[in-house]
């Protein structure tokens, strides 16, 4: 399977994303080396889990979980939209002799599809929990809902600047739509989960260069586009990456799940010295987001980080 | 059409002209015909696969005048019967993700091959015209054939082409062959499996409801010949029949809030096996689909006059297809020596109440003493047995079930028919002006034997919460019963003011295990449960009526009932262990107290 | 080739002994017919009891074991769990039938169950067990033994109606049902198996009563007859689209090809077989939806029987190869 992959989908999954989404731009890398980070850190997810019984994942699992991860975004090379769904078809397509059990197929493609997109069931985004909690292959047991958290939270957490284009960045010449994302993958300076603190360390570098202009944001869903910052947008993604902590972390086994994020911001202007371009730090703020206080009234640890937005970091000099 | 004017008929394989002719609404309007699911209970034979098959387009255009396309909904009709879709060999993978996903697939192929034969059959004419041909085709391509064959199926040929498919007929007919085919290849895989332990893995085709029922059904109103951007009523008929996993898929379903798009109206014999889903959710009235009971609508406050009516309406209607031109009561006289004995009793009470009545009115205490005190002076051992013929009291005793009526008419004509040829040699049915009381009273009697002595529905497993029930609840079902029914006759036999006793009310809480009992009695139609404020007045209790249909098996007066008698869990639990003592313990005044109160709401009292 | 030969002459049937025996322990006292009848002992026993079987399976099946003198195993069968009766066949089969012939296993389906002998039948089908295979019966020579005329009974009420574990038949959805029942004594359950199925065509196949039990003999015999008759006449009255016919219920293979020609008559509908009348006929059923896949057999299991009453054995076995 994996071969068949490599040689006729992944060279083309960029291409397709490009060209054949409702919002044609320049994309973040989905290539091939995504797949393979994307792996790297399921593994990264999986370290110190004991090798006890229900600590970690039994061997079918793995196997399920390496099927899933590398056809879980393939579906992009027919376009952006709804491409999580496309996950059972191209392990039709390329899956070989994986279709000889069907419901084994059938699983490995639902476990995919669980990394985004929503529910039949009223635009419901807890597709994970739609899978069944355990279940039997042949004389296996399987636990669907634990494999399908681990893909979708190694494929969260599976950013970094090299999946953005720095040419084309440096270049600016980037379509307008597609540099708010570019910028951010830019900007993610390390990211890599901390099994022994059971935290995720997320680490970046901004130039004050990007904090002066806004960018076009990606449409909402009644197809309205507002510019943004980027810094606004780091946060905004920061949030939703805590969200799929908190909703993945209810699927994880304990020794699995992530109780924080330690997040860091180098902040750093370029100046010219001497002829040469010298990069000068400005500012570095860190925070720490993790569960805390009574549930049912979450704390907002943006008031953390207050003086952290776009207006301010915009009109501030360096 | 059979000679029998009172024959079993399945709807499914009745025509709209036929269905119009025989169908008689029900005297409330449930409003299961507004979009969103709703699930239709019912003990069988009061009228759901009719109310269902009524809303399938060729009714709706017939009875309203109007054309296809302009109907408010699209309602196409699936009956589920009872192995087509629940096996024992799919057992062999019921705990595995197989299952799931056959069972998953097994439903959807079902429910889209019914989809379409629905179409194909219930539309009348609607299709027939060139446009609809194509844009049935097309959808059928791009929707059936193409997505089946995305889904792994290999079609070897055997369909017709394109340039053979000369109408709509052809079209669908196609596409539900394709349906079959793939629906075929399950079937062979479930006969290797069932007998060994060995797992075998499933290399077909799939599909699911996801991918390929639910965009079939969403865009059929997308077409310009069936109704417009109006929502499509999957309208399924016995779910009691899916296996559990069936069940919970088609629960999964349901909790998909496509109610603008496609509907489910789903029929049930009380035998639903869970309201859970395959991730073990709830789905929940009303958030997820409405729920109706229509079998309690002639056993409640709407029994009073409605159900006799509409039942006499059921039959002259029957009656009239078949040429017999006469009322329903001379179809079925009553036994003329005994009610004029009783109207001599009726007599009797008028003059004697202002003396010693006891009612209101010396009507009340003609109706309410005089059959009673004929029963009473038959004495125990019922030399001459009381008649239970004429068609109020069979009509009483079908207990607001309308199928009760008319398997006791159908056996009461092939027995009058049998003793006519025997006796006249002639063959025409058209002769049969009346069934004789005495082989209506044979028959009742029969069917009140068959019903307590040998018919016993099957065991319900896992059907809801209370687990399975055993050989040894049906016996105590039966002692129960059987108590009651003593219980009950002796009420009439005394001197009581109110003798007409046919339900027990419970005066406090019974354990589980009697609950159990209960409950099993009300899903197999021995018993219907109602509430009724207590006799301290401060909030409702239970009550259970017994069905109408024993009352020849023991000697009661079926045609009305005013009291209750309050019970304590004591009194149940003897009789479901030792009916005799319980009945004697009653005698005696230590287990149970007759209430009269005529200010609850009767059943039966006109 | 069906051989009917008075008990007591079983053994000239197997001149060279039975090496396996296979029998179901029960309340009748035919189960234990053939044993006692065999002057030469079976090399090995299987006996085969119900889980919920009550005392007198339970003695039975002790004086099975004793026929047996030490040479015999015990295999209990849950009659709510076809999938466990049919993983014990098959275990019993692979360890006792092995792939290279071993002498004569004589099958004694007497007292199996209609679904049980069936599931043991797809077993053998899937087994190919190379020994030779022969199946005997034997009939009752009355039946409810313990009741007066007016109050016979075999069995009471429906527990429940599935499909027979190995027989799923290859239903199409877009086809009508077509329903035939193998109608016994027990016309109740017929009765039910009819109204829950509601067939769009019927068929009643009704033994022929000139080849089954001594009808003309004992009048509890008749009166059953007479129900069925009863019975017959009614649901030809009162249902649509029924047949009737005369079947061989002592004839398996008689009994197949009935049921074979009456499904390749009902090509356009989806068929389903609910045998209820002898085990051979039975056996009959089941050889011929082995043959024809499209067949699903249905079994309605009785809530409880008689079984102190249920019948006597008759002085007659039935015997053939099973092929």
């Amino acid at each position: 399977m994996l071969s068949s992959l490599r040689l006729h989908v992944y060279p083309n999954i960029n291409a397709g994303l490009s060209c054949l989404s409702k919002t044609p731009g320049f994309y973040t890398d989905h290539g091939e080396r995504h797949f393979d980070e994307v792996v790297r850190y399921a593994g990264y997810l999986l370290e110190n889990t004991s090798v006890q019984p229900d600590s970690s994942l039994r061997p079918y699992e793995l196997y399920l979980l390496l099927c899933a991860i590398r056809v879980h975004d393939a579906g992009n090379i027919d376009g952006r939209e709804e491409h999580n769904k496309r996950a059972f078809s191209i392990l039709q397509e390329y899956g070989g002799d994986i279709q000889r059990d069907a419901p084994e197929h059938s699983l490995i493609g639902e476990i995919a599809q669980a990394h985004g997109g929503r529910t039949l069931n009223n635009n419901d985004k807890d597709t994970i929990g739609a899978l069944p909690y355990e279940t039997v292959v042949g004389a296996v047991d399987v636990r669907p809902q634990l494999v399908a958290a681990l893909v979708r939270f190694a494929d969260e957490i599976c950013e970094h600047s090299s999946r953005a284009s720095h040419h084309h960045i440096n270049a600016d010449t980037l379509p307008a739509e597609s540099k708010l994302f570019q910028l951010y993958a830019k900007s993610i300076a390390g990211a890599k989960p901390d099994r022994n603190n059971k935290s995720f360390k997320l680490r970046f570098n901004f130039d004050v260069a990007t904090f002066s202009d806004q960018y076009p944001a990606i449409k909402d869903e009644l197809g309205n586009q507002r510019q943004k910052y980027l810094i606004d947008d780091a946060l905004d993604r920061i949030d939703k990456l805590n969200c799929e902590r908190v909703y993945c972390n209810r699927f994880l086994l304990p020794q699995m799940q992530t109780d924080r994020l330690e997040i860091s911001m180098e902040i750093s202007k370029t100046i010219s010295v001497a002829g040469t371009n010298q990069q000068i730090k400005c500012d570095e703020r860190s925070l720490t987001i993790r569960d805390k206080g009574y549930p049912a009234v979450p704390r907002d640890w943006k008031s953390d980080v207050s003086d952290v937005n776009g207006a301010n970091f915009a009109g501030k000099v360096w | 059409m059979s000679t029998n004017p009172f024959a079993v008929s399945s709807p499914e394989m009745m025509d709209a002209a036929e269905m119009l002719r025989l169908f008689v609404p029900l005297s409330e309007n449930f409003e299961i015909d507004s979009p969103g699911h709703v699930f239709i209970h019912g003990h069988r034979g009061c009228g759901k696969s009719m109310m269902l098959r009524k809303m399938t387009p060729d009714c709706m255009m017939l009875s309203g005048s109007v054309a296809l396309s302009e109907l408010p909904y699209l309602g196409l009709y699936a009956t589920i019967k009872s192995t087509d879709l629940d096996l024992s060999d799919l057992d062999r993978i019921s705990n595995q993700y197989a299952g799931l996903i056959l069972a998953e697939h097994s439903l959807s192929l079902f429910v889209a091959s019914k989809a379409l034969q629905s179409l194909r059959d219930h539309t009348g004419l609607g299709l027939s015209n060139r446009a609809a041909k194509q844009d049935i085709e097309n959808l059928c391509e791009h929707l059936v054939i193409n997505k089946l064959k995305s889904a792994g199926a290999n079609f070897h040929g055997n369909h017709l082409n394109n340039s053979e498919l000369l109408s709509t007929q052809d079209v669908l007919r196609r596409s539900i062959n394709a349906i079959d085919e793939v629906y075929g290849q399950m079937s062979s895989y479930l006969r290797n499996i069932g007998i060994t332990e060995t797992y075998i893995p499933y290399s077909g085709p799939l599909v699911s409801y996801r991918d390929f029922l639910f965009p079939l059904l969403s865009e059929l109103t997308q077409l310009e010949c069936l109704p417009k951007d109006r929502p499509v009523y999957m309208l399924l008929d016995d779910a009691d029949n899916l296996s559990l996993i069936q069940t919970q898929v088609l629960n999964n379903w349901v909790s998909f809030r496509t109610g603008n798009k496609v509907s489910f109206k789903i029929s049930t014999q009380r035998g639903y096996k869970t309201w859970r889903t395959t991730t073990k959710q709830r789905i929940e009235a009303p958030h997820d689909f409405k729920e109706v009971d229509i079998s309690t609508i002639y056993t409640g406050k709407h029994s009073k006059a409605a159900y006799p009516s509409w039942v006499e309406d059921v039959v002259s209607k029957r009656l009239a297809q078949h040429g017999i031109q006469v009322s329903v009561k001379d179809f079925f006289p009553e036994d003329k020596r005994q009610e004029e004995a009783i109207q001599i009793l009726s007599k009797k009470h008028i003059e004697s109440w202002d003396k010693e009545g006891k009612g209101y009115r010396p009507g009340d205490d003609a109706y309410r003493y005089a059959r009673p005190d004929y029963i009473k002076e038959l004495g125990p051992k019922q030399k001459r047995t009381y008649s239970y013929a004429g068609f109020n009291q069979l009509v009483h005793i079908s207990s607001g079930i309308v199928r009760y009526f008319l398997d006791n008419s159908a056996a009461m004509f092939a027995e009058e028919m049998k003793l006519r040829l025997v006796s006249t040699q002639e063959k025409s049915g058209e002769k049969l002006d009346h069934i004789s009381p005495t082989i209506q009273d044979a028959v009742v009697r029969d069917s009140a034997d068959k019903l307590f002595f040998g018919t016993l529905d099957r065991l319900e497993k896992d059907a809801t919460d209370d687990g399975e029930a055993s050989a040894q609840q049906f016996r105590q079902l039966r002692n129960l019963i059987q108590a009651l029914g003593g219980i009950f006759q002796l009420i009439l036999l005394s001197d009581r003011s109110e003798r007409r006793v046919f339900s027990i009310a419970l005066s406090d809480t019974p354990p589980d295990d009697v609950m159990k009992i209960l409950r099993l009695g009300v899903r197999h139609g021995y018993l219907y449960e109602a509430a009724i404020g207590t006799k301290e007045g401060l909030w409702r209790t239970r009550r259970y009526v017994m069905t109408r249909r024993l009352a020849p098996l023991f000697k009661l007066d079926p045609t009305g009932f005013s009291g209750y008698l309050f019970v304590t869990t004591q009194l149940l639990q003897s009789a479901m262990q030792n009916p005799t003592r319980a009945v004697s313990d009653f005698e005696s005044g230590r287990l149970g107290k007759v209430i009269e109160d005529a200010q609850l709401p009767l059943e039966f009292d006109s | 080739m069906i051989n009917k030969i008075p008990l007591n002459e079983i053994d000239t049937k197997f001149p060279e002994g039975i090496a396996l025996y296979i029998g179901m322990a029960s309340f009748e006292e035919r189960c234990l017919s053939i044993l006692n009848a065999l002057k030469l002992s079976p090399k090995y026993c299987l006996f085969f009891k119900n889980v919920t079987a009550g005392n007198l399976a339970s003695k039975n099946l002790d004086r099975l074991v004793k026929l047996a003198a030490d040479h015999s195993s015990v295999i209990s069968l849950d009659l709510d769990f076809p999938i466990t009766a049919a993983d014990a066949f098959t275990k019993a089969i692979m360890e006792n039938i092995p792939s290279s012939p071993v002498g004569v296993v004589l099958i004694d389906s007497t007292t199996f169950t209609h679904e049980q002998l069936l599931i043991l039948l797809r077993v053998l089908d899937q087994s190919h067990p190379k020994s030779k295979i022969f199946v005997g019966y034997i009939g009752a020579d009355r039946y409810s033994t313990n009741t007066d005329i007016e109050n016979v009974w075999l069995s009471r009420g429906v527990a429940q109606i599935r499909t027979v574990l190995g027989y799923p038949g290859s239903f199409a959805p877009s086809k009508k049902l077509h329903l035939t029942i193998l109608v016994g004594f027990e016309h109740e359950r017929a009765a039910a198996v009819i109204e829950q199925f509601e067939p769009a065509k019927l068929t009643l196949m009704c033994g022929d009563p000139g080849q089954s039990v001594s009808a003309g003999h004992y009048d509890t015999n008749k009166r059953f007859f007479e129900e069925l008759k009863k019975f017959v006449e009614r649901t030809q009255f009162t249902q649509t689209a029924v047949d009737t016919l005369y079947f061989s219920c002592v004839d398996p293979f008689s009994a197949r090809d009935t049921v074979s020609q009456l499904s390749m008559q009902s090509n356009d509908y989806n068929i389903v077989v609910c045998p209820m009348n002898t085990k051979l006929s039975t056996i009959g059923v089941g050889l011929a939806a082995l043959k024809d896949e499209r067949i699903q057999i249905a079994y309605a299991r009785a809530i409880e029987y008689n079984e102190v009453g249920y019948s006597t054995p008759s002085d007659t076995a039935t015997i053939f190869e099973y092929s």
